[in-house]
């Protein structure tokens, strides 16, 4: 039978397994403040498949365009900003193709 | 297997020094990355970059691909002299030419156990799945299927293999939202759990209705004299026809909101919204045109009253 688990709660050595992003990498990436796990200590981080899809571009991106650690947030945001525009973007042209026409 | 020219891939030449392979990989990896690009095939054309790239950034692995280039060429097929081994260890996933060369990433160089036992996650895998709008709001189960890399006890690649689901469209689901299914990717090796499976949501565009957020709008052509005068009018929905009142003097563009007749949101129904376009006929008759003369002496409007300087 299939779930779907929406809301996941994941150890360190979980979302460093799923997300393929080696231990000293992700204590990294949340060292520079790109994620922040809740709990105080590595033993009781928690972590949500957000933070792990951010990780795991986070560690793409550092490694694809060799980008510093702290360049990586702006980045991020970057990106969420370019694909949120360009959502907007089509969805928009969609919509005023109906009121022009050819 | 086809040989493959990094050197030709990253644009250098064959005796290029570590700065110019490093510059070359940045201006294609800007190109080409998959997070920027918007050029076709981007993410295919990175993948070779980045392979490229790991083979010869590297002094030895370079050195050990130099020796093998004697022997191919771009495009032609290839197999590594026999006896080949490499000396250097690799990580990421690349081609099986790469990973003829220098051996392959998996199962040896991934084990991130410490344990005596040999043990292995399988891999996540993400896939797209394109779902019509009407699908949103039905609780008809929805069958996918998709291909599951195996692989041998000794991590050589097998063929891969077919898998398929039912699943359940959750509702309020949107564009975009990415659906994970726990244990549903690649089996895991030894005792190594299976990876995940990513359902990537991509909502269909629909020919009536656009989509805003959980709302959706739909376009509703009038006549002039509908929006002067006001009407009813038969206007289609995700469920159904419904009839919606077009007060008089509708401008042009104006939002009229159907409740709870949008997609289904996490906490209820979004709307729809019919936007008004006044649309005219292809052609006016003699007596139509007569009516609309004395229509036009009769009316005082400006259509363009805001143009009007101080």
């Amino acid at each position: 039978m299939m779930k779907t688990s929406l809301t996941v709660e994941l150890t360190l050595k979980e979302v460093c397994e799923i997300s393929d992003v080696p231990t000293e990498v992700m204590i990294t990436i949340i060292e520079e403040g790109i994620i922040e796990p809740k709990g105080a200590s590595p033993d009781e981080w928690s972590f949500d498949t957000y933070m792990l899809s951010i990780a795991k571009r986070a560690f793409r991106v550092h490694r694809d365009f060799e980008i510093e650690w702290t360049g990586i947030p702006l980045y991020l945001d970057m990106i969420g900003q370019l694909e949120k525009l360009r959502t907007e973007n089509k969805s928009l042209k969609q919509r005023l193709n109906r009121f022009l026409l050819e | 297997m086809e040989f493959k020219d990094y050197y030709k891939i990253l644009g250098v030449k064959p005796d290029a020094d570590l700065k110019a392979i490093k510059t070359a990989y940045r201006k294609l990896a800007r190109k080409y990355h998959p997070d920027v690009s918007e050029e076709k095939d981007a993410e295919n054309k990175f993948k070779d970059v980045a392979e490229a790239y790991a083979a010869l950034k590297d002094t030895q692995k370079r050195a050990e691909y130099d020796e093998l280039r004697k022997y191919g060429q771009q495009g032609q097929s290839f197999t590594p002299p026999p006896g080949w081994q490499s000396a250097s260890s690799q990580d990421g996933e690349f081609s099986d030419f790469f990973e003829s060369i220098f051996g392959s990433a998996r199962p040896s160089g991934q084990q991130t156990h410490r344990e005596t036992r040999f043990s292995i996650r399988g891999q996540d895998i993400e896939t797209e799945l394109p779902i019509f709008l009407e699908e949103t709001l039905s609780d008809k189960k929805k069958t996918i299927s998709y291909q599951l890399p195996h692989y041998d006890t000794d991590g050589r690649r097998l063929a891969d293999v077919k898998k398929t689901l039912n699943i359940k469209i959750p509702k309020g689901v949107a564009d975009g939202e990415r659906i994970r299914l726990k244990g549903q990717g690649g089996p895991g090796m030894g005792d190594g759990q299976n990876g995940d499976l990513y359902l990537h949501i991509r909502l269909v565009p629909h020919p009536l209705f656009d989509v805003e957020g959980h709302n959706l709008i739909i376009t509703v052509p009038i006549a002039p004299w509908e929006a002067i005068l006001g009407t009813r009018a038969e206007v289609p929905t995700l469920s159904g026809n419904i009839n919606l009142t077009i007060p008089p003097d509708s401008q042009s563009g104006k939002r009229l909101r159907v409740k709870d007749k949008g997609l289904a949101s996490k906490t209820g129904m979004g709307d729809l919204y019919a936007v008004l376009k006044i649309v005219i006929p292809d052609k006016t008759d003699k007596d139509s045109r007569e009516l609309w003369k004395t229509l036009s002496e009769k009316t005082k409007f400006n259509p363009r009253s805001e143009w009007r300087t101080a």
